[in-house]
């Protein structure tokens, strides 16, 4: 007890540390809060990822040697390097709408990065040895071609080849997202060749195993990183969410008219919500369109990380007085546009104003 | 032989100079050239260790040449935002003094191009030559690639197939200019050298009123009887403002609006493109817009 409480004193309990934890978390409570009352629908969904992101950079900073010490493995950086790569293609090639996702992964994987190479590659002469220090010149060598032919070489070819690729030369060098990546290559690529030359076993010989804490933390870098992609692939793959309510108006005493209501969502955080909200009536010979069964009807709907297309677009009177629209909206995640669904909204009202299909 | 040193910083003042707004006058093979004897001494100076092969080096020579590139790295970075930052700024100061910047886009500048791509390739030639402590040794490889690099590009600029250019993405005109007309605006231009030559441009306002169609803003071009609109406005209508000869020399530079009988108008731009204090090799430039007194384009360049 003596050599405790003779010397020891407790450690502060608001340290710089805490205090910007506080005020993040503080800061993006306040959005979430924000964006729940405003009834930003998908919104919360991006803060609370950022939030997550926040927290796992936090928890992996409390357990940097264990997490270290996995991350250090060759494999996992390797996988790191191939994930920060295609995230600098997605900030080149992102719309604006996934701008924040694309971010805030790269701050993360940054984060991991520094971690699984130790900061090795900007680290101070006096805190490398002889071996890491050749490790690190070299790295820079082989950054400084492969930098160097991928921008220049990108330039160079674009500059030369025509009038398209000049033009978007330009347009690229306007892009937020190209200069990040720009300057995340000229920032960051060393250490990138760092872990991926340096083999495994990258400095602490002697770390112990992962503990619980490190195993959730690296659990969260791991679904931090693979989240956009779930959530993107839930936009495709979930079950579609359909409400609908039918009612009867009266606007005519020969007709029987209906005021029809539906959406349907799809996806879950990454969605997209199609609308049909229209008026028809039927007077026993032929159902007709009050309005919004019109072709500039089919356009667009809610979207949240994810681009709505109208795919088809149709209306119909058949030779019984049936009136059919059918819209068709190709629905794709922004993050990986090469994926897509279709969801169909029908609506079918026969000659008499009775509704046969919605939707 | 000059100091190591010395050379280093002679190529800094270069691309210094080549980022700079100074007009080039066709005349950018002469920095060029200079930056390619600087290299040739530089490289020389170093036994090009920086582009040396591992195994052809010993221990020492390794750590020499991996350490210049990490400091070659850093460099490049910071000599790649500044010459960004100074050249935005040259040109805005630029696009100011001429009344507005060009309205064709001619690409990534070359001479900016060439700038980095020197800092790029050489820098850490650059570092290893700083750093080193021992002089040079005379070479003979300065006088034979100085002639060499000019002649492959005035053979670049000579045999590079003319292409046409975009319109600037920094620019947009909309709205009538003359009473009672409707008016376009049109932007052509075409490069010489792939981006390492010059350019001639076309920028001119066309009207038409069903009569006839005519040039508005060009002071040199007469408006027809009746028509009010702006007689000189270089934003509209300029003859050779949207020229650049930073690598060739763009000459004789004309524009020539003619009106047939139907009231179609034919404006033509013509110009010769000439590598710098040579007659041949060169490329005559022509570019034809035609109007309808309708509005209907027929030709476009």
């Amino acid at each position: 007890m003596s050599a405790q409480t003779s010397g020891w004193r407790p450690p502060p309990v608001f340290t710089t540390a805490w205090i910007t934890f506080a005020l993040v978390a503080t800061v993006l409570g306040g959005l979430l809060l924000l964006a729940a009352l405003a009834g930003l629908a998908g919104s919360w969904v991006v803060l609370g990822y950022f939030a997550f992101v926040v927290l796992t950079a936090w928890t992996l900073r409390s357990v940097r040697e264990e997490a270290g010490s996995w991350l250090g493995r060759r494999a996992v950086r390797r996988g790191l390097v191939v994930a920060l790569l295609a995230d600098c293609v997605a900030l080149v090639a992102a719309s604006p709408g996934a701008f924040g996702f694309v971010v805030a992964l790269l701050v993360l994987l940054n984060v991991a990065l520094g971690w699984a190479t130790l900061r090795m590659a900007s680290a101070p002469e006096a805190a490398v040895d002889e071996r890491q220090e050749s490790l690190r010149n070299r790295s820079h060598r082989i950054a400084y071609w492969a930098f160097a032919l991928l921008v220049g070489g990108s330039i160079l070819v674009a500059q030369v080849a025509g009038p398209g690729s000049r033009s978007w030369i330009s347009g690229v060098f306007a892009n937020g997202g190209s200069l990040i990546a720009f300057c995340e290559l000229l920032f960051v690529l060393p250490a990138m060749v760092v872990a991926w030359l340096e083999p495994d076993h990258l400095a602490l010989e002697t770390a112990a195993a992962p503990g619980a804490r490190a195993r959730v933390a690296l659990a969260m870098v791991a679904l931090a990183i693979v989240l956009p992609a779930l959530l993107s692939a839930g936009l495709v793959v979930l079950p579609a969410r359909t409400t609908s309510t039918v009612q009867s108006v009266s606007i005519s005493p020969t007709s029987r008219c209906d005021e029809l209501m539906a959406e349907t969502q799809v996806g879950f955080g990454v969605e997209a919500r199609i609308p049909v909200h229209a008026m028809a009536c039927g007077d026993g010979r032929t159902a007709s369109e009050v309005w919004g069964l019109n072709r500039s009807d089919c356009v667009g709907g809610d979207t949240m990380l994810a681009t709505v297309a109208a795919a088809r677009c149709s209306r119909t009177t058949g030779p019984d007085g049936t009136l059919r629209f059918t819209y068709g909206a190709m629905v794709r995640p922004v993050l990986l546009p090469f994926l897509g669904r279709q969801v169909t909204m029908q609506v079918v009202i026969d000659r008499d104003g009775r509704v046969v299909r919605f939707p | 032989m000059i100091a190591r040193p010395v050379s280093v910083l002679a190529v800094l003042a270069v691309c210094a100079f080549l980022v700079s707004p100074v007009p080039l006058r066709g005349l950018g093979l002469v920095p060029v050239l200079l930056l390619v004897a600087l290299d040739a001494v530089l490289l020389a100076a170093t036994g090009g260790l920086a582009f040396a092969r591992t195994r052809s080096l010993d221990e020492r020579q390794v750590a020499v040449r991996d350490l210049a590139y990490r400091r070659g790295y850093r460099l490049l970075g910071l000599g790649i935002v500044l010459a960004v930052i100074v050249w935005f700024g040259a040109a805005a100061v630029a696009g100011r003094l001429s009344g507005g910047l060009s309205q064709v886009d001619s690409g990534f500048s070359g001479r900016l191009l060439v700038a980095t791509g020197e800092l790029a390739v050489m820098l850490p030639t650059m570092v290893v030559a700083w750093s080193a402590r021992n002089g040079g040794r005379p070479t003979l490889l300065p006088g034979l690639a100085v002639p060499a690099v000019a002649a492959a590009w005035l053979l670049a600029i000579a045999l590079t197939p003319v292409q046409a250019a975009a319109v600037s993405h920094d620019f947009g005109i909309a709205g009538t200019m003359a009473s009672g007309s409707a008016c376009a605006h049109f932007v052509a231009g075409r490069i010489v050298g792939g981006g390492f030559g010059a350019t001639v441009g076309m920028r001119v306002e066309v009207c038409w009123n069903g009569r006839t169609a005519f040039v508005v803003g060009d002071p040199g071009i007469p408006m027809p009887p009746g028509v009010d609109g702006d007689t000189a406005d270089r934003v509209l209508t300029a003859c050779g403002a949207d020229n650049l000869e930073d690598f060739a020399v763009v000459s004789g530079t004309t524009c020539i609006a003619t009106v047939d009988a139907q009231g179609t108008l034919h404006y033509t731009v013509s110009a010769r493109v000439t590598p710098p204090g040579l007659a041949i090799g060169g490329h005559d430039i022509t570019m034809e817009l035609v109007v309808t007194r309708d509005g209907r384009v027929l030709s476009r360049p």
